[in-house]
């Protein structure tokens, strides 16, 4: 029996609830990989997951999962805020084993889902709902998850409002499940770096919208008209960027990272008429590549871009530094 | 004041000596009471499950009578019972006139709205993400009923407390459709009311102070179970 390259096909749906409209044409993800979903709060990033849950049905198009839209499901998701039941963390963390009638070995398949996202089992193993911090919580309500093995793990904000500990025992419980069970990780966040971390692809949602993907800027609209065919939006803390005309007035621009110029001075004599003053706020290497990641906050805004690490030596970028971020009005695009 | 403090002396004595009258009135109420609260729990508390848990036509309607049937009297209950069992009714010929069975169809009918409202408020203010959560761990419907009662089983455990209470202390229905029969349907409220009107304060008290310690017992357990859970 051959399998499927994809674990999720997704065609046509379109979801609503009340003014808010998801609609995903089409998005492939392969099995045993680990995809990001990035935007801005209202993007539709849970609305997206809980779809791929199966916990509800979206209005139009179809989810096929695992090739079959029929077949037994074995998706499982933690919310951003997850609940547990009023139970003892034992009952929790092997209650989706009993309600499949699997009682082999219980306490010990479920000392090890503890150990794994790094809770000691015979400090937790009894103890109930209420004993336990939101970090652990959240780290109990991942164990009730990684002991199904599911061939798809959907987590929704895993690391928002959550303690270090917890953050990179949940990170580590994530990684070591693709990597044991071969699990397709969709993981939906804020933080891009975070994301980048874990993640093999990103995919940003704007306004209900796939808007972009990988590690593109997106710059949202309002777009206002100003003369020689050039838009222009206000970034949260008064500075513009300037774009050609967009599909409608509220649509995302996508910038990527390369198209980015990164300038200790304002540059003279160029085309680029987009030159905005920002600060250093991140430097992430990228492997073996060469290539430094930059994260500058612009005007209120975190723009991505790179360098290569000689110029970050010899312009001496460092977290702090002020910078300029030059890109053309055409380096903006529009899905 | 006399015949009270008498009354009192005497209802313990009957009380201590195993008067057989008296213990049979408490064992034919502890029978029809805990027969009449099984199968009210069992058919209401699905009933209130699926009243709080589904969105359905005509939800907000059914509530509100079901509401409404909370304070239905009890005499109503034995009338229309009476109605429907008696010989000429329409079943009648199940013979469950002046038997513990009908008075057990009367109480059923009287307390499985107290199960049916309460059971769905406390099912109505749990968390909302426990049912995407029951399903996201591969809960069957099944599974959902039951982990959804468990969940709310304080507010079950009220609702069946209540319910006991309402079957355990009413009057109309044993009174109407069991007729009040000696060694047979004599209950402990039918009994209270005969034995007073007949001025026979005694056994009243008695069986008053056996259904005042029924009720201490039923919100004791209530309160036990919650604190050790």
């Amino acid at each position: 029996m051959t399998t499927n390259k994809y674990l999720y096909e997704i065609s046509g749906i379109e979801h609503s609830y009340g003014d808010f409209t998801l609609r995903i044409p089409e998005l492939k993800i392969e099995r045993g990989s680990a995809v990001g979903l990035s935007g801005p709060n209202g993007s539709g990033k849970s609305t997206l997951i809980r779809l791929m849950s199966f916990l509800e049905k979206p209005a139009a198009g179809q989810i096929v999962f695992n090739a079959a839209s029929d077949t037994r499901l074995r998706a499982t998701m933690m919310q951003q805020d997850p609940y547990l039941l009023k139970r003892t963390v034992y009952d929790n963390v092997c209650y989706g084993l009993k309600v499949k009638n699997d009682y082999t070995n219980l306490k010990k398949r479920t000392a090890e889902a503890l150990e794994r996202v790094n809770l000691n089992h015979k400090i937790f193993m009894y103890r109930k709902w209420f004993e336990l911090s939101g970090g652990e919580a959240k780290r109990v309500a991942l164990a009730s998850r990684l002991i199904l093995r599911p061939e798809a793990l959907l987590l929704d904000e895993p690391v928002a409002n959550v303690d270090t500990e917890s953050s990179r025992a949940i990170i580590n419980a994530v990684k070591w499940t693709r990597e044991e069970h071969s699990t397709t990780l969709i993981i939906s966040s804020h933080d891009l770096t975070w994301l980048n971390s874990v993640t093999d692809h990103i995919w940003k949602l704007y306004n209900g919208k796939l808007a972009g993907s990988g590690n593109a800027n997106l710059i949202p609209g309002p777009w206002i008209e100003e003369k020689n065919n050039l838009w222009h939006t206000t970034l949260p803390e008064g500075d513009r960027i300037y774009s050609t005309q967009p599909p409608d007035s509220k649509a995302p621009a996508v910038l990527h990272p390369y198209d980015i110029i990164l300038s200790e001075k304002k540059l003279t004599h160029t085309s680029a008429v987009n030159q905005i003053e920002a600060k250093v706020n991140l430097l992430v290497s990228e492997g073996t590549s060469g290539k430094i990641k930059v994260e500058a906050e612009a005007s209120g805004r975190i723009l991505s871009c790179y360098i290569t690490k000689t110029s970050a030596v010899k312009m001496n970028i460092i977290p702090g530094k002020k910078v300029y971020l030059i890109f053309k009005a055409t380096s903006l695009v529009w899905d | 004041m006399d015949f009270l403090t008498e009354g009192f002396f005497n209802a313990f004595t009957l009380l201590v000596q195993g008067h057989d009258e008296t213990y049979d009135a408490i064992s034919t109420t502890l029978k029809v009471s805990s027969f009449s609260i099984m199968i009210s729990l069992i058919i209401g508390l699905p009933c209130g499950f699926a009243l709080s848990y589904y969105n359905f036509p005509g939800k907000k309607q059914i509530r509100a009578v079901v509401d409404t049937l909370l304070s239905l009297p009890t005499v109503v209950v034995g009338l229309l019972v009476y109605a429907f069992i008696t010989k000429k009714g329409p079943l009648g010929d199940y013979n469950l006139l002046f038997e513990t069975s009908g008075i057990i169809v009367g109480q059923v009918i009287l307390i499985i709205p107290v199960v049916v409202s309460l059971s769905a408020t406390g099912i109505e203010s749990l968390d909302e993400r426990l049912r995407s959560t029951l399903i996201t761990l591969g809960a069957s419907p099944k599974r959902i009923l039951i982990s959804t009662l468990y969940e709310s089983r304080f507010a079950v455990m009220t609702a069946a407390a209540a319910a006991y209470g309402r079957a355990i202390s009413e009057v109309g229905v044993s009174m109407m459709v069991g007729d009040n029969i000696k060694w047979h349907t004599r209950t402990i409220t039918t009994a209270i009311t005969l034995e007073t009107g007949k001025g026979e304060f005694a056994m009243g008290i008695a069986l008053g102070i056996v259904l005042l310690l029924i009720s201490f017992a039923v919100n004791g357990s209530l309160i036990f179970f919650r604190k050790r859970s």
